[in-house]
């Protein structure tokens, strides 16, 4: 099992509502969980606890077997990378924006790769034609997240957490999204977790709804 | 050439001067009159008071006292900045009072020992102005960048917390806000150094001259203290913007301010 989670209970304040109060799941390699739930309702928070932003005050996460807590922060979470809703890239080139996180201290030992080994995966991630030299605030809402994507996939994470990965994408650009997720997921073994406000799900993905702090069964 | 010297009275004059301008407040319905008689008798109060200690400190022949007062300077200074600061998501005294320290403690003695040459090394006829120069100058620049770098964090939370996700350390995703931090609180007294001698004469060599220090003496030791104050502030922000910065994260590299 490559994510459990037990328990799990959060709130902002020590005497503030809980807004996740006993989340339960586990996911294998492969296995896609999309969670739904309306703004507000403590997805976001979700995946900030997965990618340990913040502590939770009750319950458990265990990735590969041991608690969120064993591990270096800076490395959990380029094992388990968060892709969030907006990102935020720099006024820069994209090239520049893709390979960022090998300027870090904690994937410095990895080496840089070159942004032509990236291809591969950007072509995967229907970014082919992508200039590295264009500035990549300029790109397209479905391209931003198409390159954040791909950002977090060159980390070679075995968990990937997408926050509304889908918001400000048409029909269209949603669908494709979804196809070129199902095959870059599979391919990878990856287990992912994905919240949407939306009612949508991805491939043969586990839809689970989140609802006054809790997690309703599947179906 | 002796210079004048100057009786109460003859203070009084100026203070009357103030008081014209009060009425002027008064009459144009400027409501500064009270904060001109509070500043004025502050000032007043806190400048005789420092007269009357530096007339005992400069007796004093002991180097620990004269550190020890040049540290109650710096601890005053650190509390001003900590309490002029209305957003604060994070302890700042500790930091501030140390960074500054350090630095001033450095640089008034490289001042009065490697440029003055001066005997014995804690003359406090030099140590005790020469670091309230230091203090009173860098301290401003310090509370300017550590508004900066809460205000910096808070705005670019997304993106701090995003490159934190990406495996960044705090200091690292910090860096940004960090460097206009220290950037904001630099560039006033870099201005100032572009207008020095041209648009206006600074107030030490004017205290100087007028007390009859041949202006070629006075020139050089205004450029000692400007190349002084600019290194402690420089040193200071840098100092006290990454220690606060890494205070506003936990140690597992979360952001700590409140959402």
């Amino acid at each position: 099992m490559i994510l459990r989670v037990r328990d799990l209970a959060f709130r902002y304040t020590a005497s503030g509502p809980w807004l996740l109060d006993g989340i339960d799941f586990e996911l294998d390699r492969g296995d896609f969980l999309t969670v739904r739930g309306d703004s507000g309702g403590g997805k976001s928070t979700l995946l900030r606890l997965l990618n340990r932003l913040a502590d939770p005050q009750r319950g458990t996460i265990e990735f590969d077997g041991r608690p969120l807590p064993d591990y270096p922060a800076t490395m959990l979470r380029t094992r388990m990378v968060l892709v969030f809703q907006e990102s935020a890239f720099l006024e820069a080139s994209v090239e520049e924006n893709l390979l960022l996180p090998f300027t870090f201290r904690s994937l410095r030992g990895r080496g840089r790769p070159r942004f032509e080994t990236c291809r591969p995966l950007l072509e995967q991630l229907r970014l082919a034609g992508i200039d590295p030299s264009e500035t990549a605030t300029r790109l397209s809402v479905g391209q931003r997240m198409r390159l954040a994507i791909a950002r977090a996939l060159l980390l070679e994470p075995n968990v990937l957490l997408l926050d509304e990965p889908l918001a400000g994408l048409d029909p269209d650009s949603r669908d494709a999204l979804a196809t070129v997720l199902t095959g870059v997921v599979r391919e990878r073994g990856l287990a992912v977790v994905s919240v949407s406000h939306l009612d949508w799900g991805i491939g043969t993905s586990t839809v689970r709804r989140l609802q006054g702090g809790r997690l309703e069964p599947p179906g | 050439m002796n210079p004048p010297a100057i009786s109460l009275l003859e203070l009084g004059y100026c203070l009357a001067l103030v008081v014209g301008l009060g009425v002027v407040s008064l009459r144009l319905g400027l409501r500064l009159e009270r904060d001109l008689a509070w500043a004025s008798a502050r000032s007043v109060l806190q400048l005789l008071l420092l007269g009357s200690v530096l007339h005992l400190v400069f007796g004093v022949e002991r180097g620990w006292i004269i550190v020890l007062v040049l540290l109650g300077m710096v601890a005053f200074a650190a509390w001003t900045v900590a309490t002029r600061l209305k957003q604060k998501p994070v302890g700042i005294f500790w930091p501030t009072f140390i960074s500054m320290a350090l630095s001033y403690l450095v640089l008034t003695f490289f001042a009065t020992g490697a440029v003055l040459g001066v005997e014995p090394w804690y003359s406090p006829h030099h140590v005790i102005p020469l670091g309230g120069m230091l203090v009173g100058n860098s301290m401003n620049a310090i509370a300017v960048s550590l508004d900066r770098l809460f205000a910096g964090l808070e705005k670019d939370r997304r993106l701090v917390e995003q490159w934190l996700s990406l495996g960044a350390e705090a200091r690292e995703a910090s860096a940004f806000a960090c460097r206009d931090a220290v950037r904001a609180g630099l560039i006033p007294t870099i201005n100032s150094m572009l207008t020095v001698g041209i648009v206006f004469i600074p107030g030490m060599m004017t205290g100087q001259i007028l007390s009859g220090v041949d202006p070629i003496l006075a020139v050089r030791y205004q450029i000692m203290i400007l190349l002084l104050i600019l290194v402690a502030t420089g040193l200071g922000s840098v100092l006290v913007t990454r220690w606060v910065a890494r205070r506003c994260f936990t140690a597992h590299h979360q952001l700590r301010l409140p959402a």
